[in-house]
């Protein structure tokens, strides 16, 4: 995982500089994260990419602040990676149910006045909504 | 006799004997409310009249014999449950206007009991912290120390039953947000086990983590709200269709033939030494009272559960809040004319730092190309932590932990440092992770400030940890110590 060519894979780029910081802690344990005193960064593209696919409007400021914070956090989640996961099946819920379904049975709904009392905007009996398509 | 400080067991012992009225009752904890809520901070909505209404209802309820256990009970709700024409924020500006069409099945179930609902709880906006501080209104207080968190992110819970705001509250717990300010304002609170509680109705934070509980003043009230709110819901496809036992059947000093098992990797180097010392002092009160004590159990993978947690989570919150997108409900951008901007704006101006933070860490973790390396693999960290637990279990009726490594820390202290805040957590999160019921009780203070003691159960093992909780609570005093607020 730690091979050539694994941070242009993840997006992350080796930065250097000590803990950082910002770097903790309270608890030791989070050391098992670090590499050696290296600090991966993000760069403000990747952030800038991340917002876009989250919709998430982000002031200049936040982006920076995003960008140190999100490396830090990640920097440190590395510690999974020291986790041997090969044949073990990954954990989506704790309860051993699957397949959940239900009777096709009509039953009463909201009615629409209060499905829609909440709408910032409303035509008549629709939400409405901005052009989709220019 | 304080009536706001009555527990709910007193309090229905003195309704049903109508030497108290639920009016009454209500008054007490209304005005209660008055008085302390400019100190603390803990309710985003008080509900004066309906709460007299109701009161009145069950007043009559009660004259006509027909009485619950919590018919007439003030309760203080989450905010991040739905109530039907009671707004429900999140304690985000992005749902700041919001009001509720219907009741989440939980709310639903006490109005049935004849509940009386008070206010609606602060919290970390849409439950995300550990402090209450990040609710995008007002940070909460805690009642022991004014300058210091209640924890979170139900501290507007939490506080409202230290304070004697209300007689109990709901609260969920994601990855500690019950138990964690449970244990900073010496309350008890519950998370059950995952499916044990309808999520219909709670707003969706990280849906296969998520689960409602009961914050209390002592674990008798605990399982008495546990009766009212357990149970299959259709509406939810992840409640089990199990049985639902009384909880309260279960709650027995004698704890003989009980094994406990006290895993080290809780009592980690860096945690406050007031609270091992707490912790060890508790852990022989029960040995004293009967339980056989096993204290050196190792969970190896407990290490990298907060990793694991803080992606799993924010990878699930990131999908679950895709939906706040300004057309629908809640707050919407509008000075602009392009979809894709108003839907950047609403959600730029909507959600608050950490909300923010959570969004951009999730849909990193499952963007193409970082998918196998962050979120498959916290999922397999995740089977591992499960069947970790799964195998102590196989030798231990539950397990003791601290419910935090420290005591509540300063307001404004961890606020701009994400990985401290995630921390205070630490001793939770893998609870959630493997979808256990646990309980936080009071188990000591340090100069003044609370103490919580984890017990953690097998899955649907409820009972085993209520019956541990109420015999240590009948051998110690701490649950009766209140803030001087």
């Amino acid at each position: 995982m730690r091979g050539g060519g694994w941070e242009e894979r993840v997006g992350l780029k080796m930065g250097v500089g000590g803990k950082g910081g910002k770097t903790p802690l309270l608890l030791p344990i989070l050391r098992y994260g670090w590499y050696n005193g290296q600090i991966m960064k993000l760069n403000r593209e990747e952030v800038l990419r991340i917002a876009r696919l989250a919709r998430l409007g982000l002031t200049d400021a936040e982006i920076d602040r995003l960008r140190e914070q999100l490396s830090d956090i990640l920097e440190n989640f590395e510690v999974l990676q020291k986790v041997d996961t090969s044949n073990v099946p990954p954990t989506a819920q704790s309860i051993p149910l699957q397949n959940v379904t239900r009777g096709d049975e009509v039953a009463d709904s909201l009615p629409q006045s209060q499905v829609l009392a909440n709408a910032p905007r409303k035509d008549g009996e629709y939400f409405r909504v901005r052009a989709v398509l220019e | 006799m304080i009536t706001n400080q009555l527990t709910i067991h007193e309090a229905h012992r003195l309704l049903k004997a109508r030497q108290l009225s639920s009016v009454e009752l209500t008054k007490a904890c209304l005005e209660r409310i008055q008085e302390v809520e400019p100190k603390v901070h803990a309710l985003v909505t008080i509900t004066n009249e309906l709460a007299l209404s109701q009161a009145k209802k069950a007043d009559r309820l009660i004259a006509g014999g027909d009485i619950h256990p919590l018919t007439g009970i003030p309760v203080v709700i989450k905010d991040n449950m739905c109530t039907k024409g009671i707004p429900t924020t999140c304690s985000s500006r992005m749902l700041q206007n919001f009001v509720p069409p219907y009741d989440a099945t939980v709310v639903e179930k006490l109005n049935n009991c004849g509940a009386v609902i008070i206010g609606k709880g602060n919290m970390d906006e849409f439950a995300m912290g550990s402090s209450t501080e990040h609710s995008a209104f007002f940070p909460t207080h805690n009642p022991w120390d004014l300058s210091r968190v209640p924890g979170g992110s139900s501290g507007g819970s939490a506080v409202a039953v230290a304070a004697d705001e209300t007689i109990h509250a709901l609260g969920s717990d994601t990855g500690g947000s019950i138990r964690q300010p449970a244990g900073f304002c010496s309350v008890t609170g519950l998370k059950p086990t995952y499916g044990r509680v309808s999520r219909y109705g709670l707003v969706a934070f990280a849906s296969s983590l998520d689960q409602i509980g009961p914050l209390t003043k002592d674990v008798t009230d605990c399982a008495i709200v546990l009766n009212a709110i357990a149970g299959y819901d259709n509406k939810d496809s992840t409640s089990v269709p199990y049985p639902t036992p009384d909880y309260t059947q279960c709650l027995t000093t004698d704890l003989n033939g009980l094994t406990i098992g006290v895993p080290k990797e809780y009592f980690v180097e860096g945690m406050q030494a007031e609270v091992e010392v707490a912790m060890r002092a508790a852990i022989s009160k029960l040995e004293q009272l009967g339980v056989r004590v096993e204290r050196e159990v190792s969970l190896p993978h407990t290490r990298y559960a907060l990793a694991a947690y803080y992606i799993i989570a924010p990878s699930e919150a990131s999908a679950n809040l895709a939906r706040y997108d300004g057309v629908k409900y809640g707050f919407s951008y509008q000075d602009v004319d392009s979809m894709w901007e108003a839907m950047e704006k609403t959600r730029q101006f909507g959600f608050g730092d950490e909300v923010k933070r959570r969004i951009m860490l999730g849909t990193y973790a499952l963007s193409a190309g970082y998918y196998d390396a962050y979120y498959l693999k916290a999922q397999k960290v995740r089977t591992l932590i499960r069947q970790e637990f799964d195998r102590a279990f196989s030798k231990f009726d539950a397990l003791v932990t601290p419910t935090s490594p420290t005591v509540p820390f300063k307001i404004g202290e961890k606020v701009d440092d994400p990985l401290q805040m995630y921390l205070s957590d630490v001793c939770t999160l893998p609870i959630n992770i493997a979808g256990l019921p646990a309980i936080s009780i009071p188990a000591g203070f340090a100069d003044g400030l609370p103490i919580g003691m984890q017990i953690i159960g097998k899955p649907f093992g409820e009972e085993t940890i209520l019956k541990i909780a109420y015999a240590y609570e009948q051998a110690t005093e701490w649950h009766k110590r209140k803030p001087n607020v």
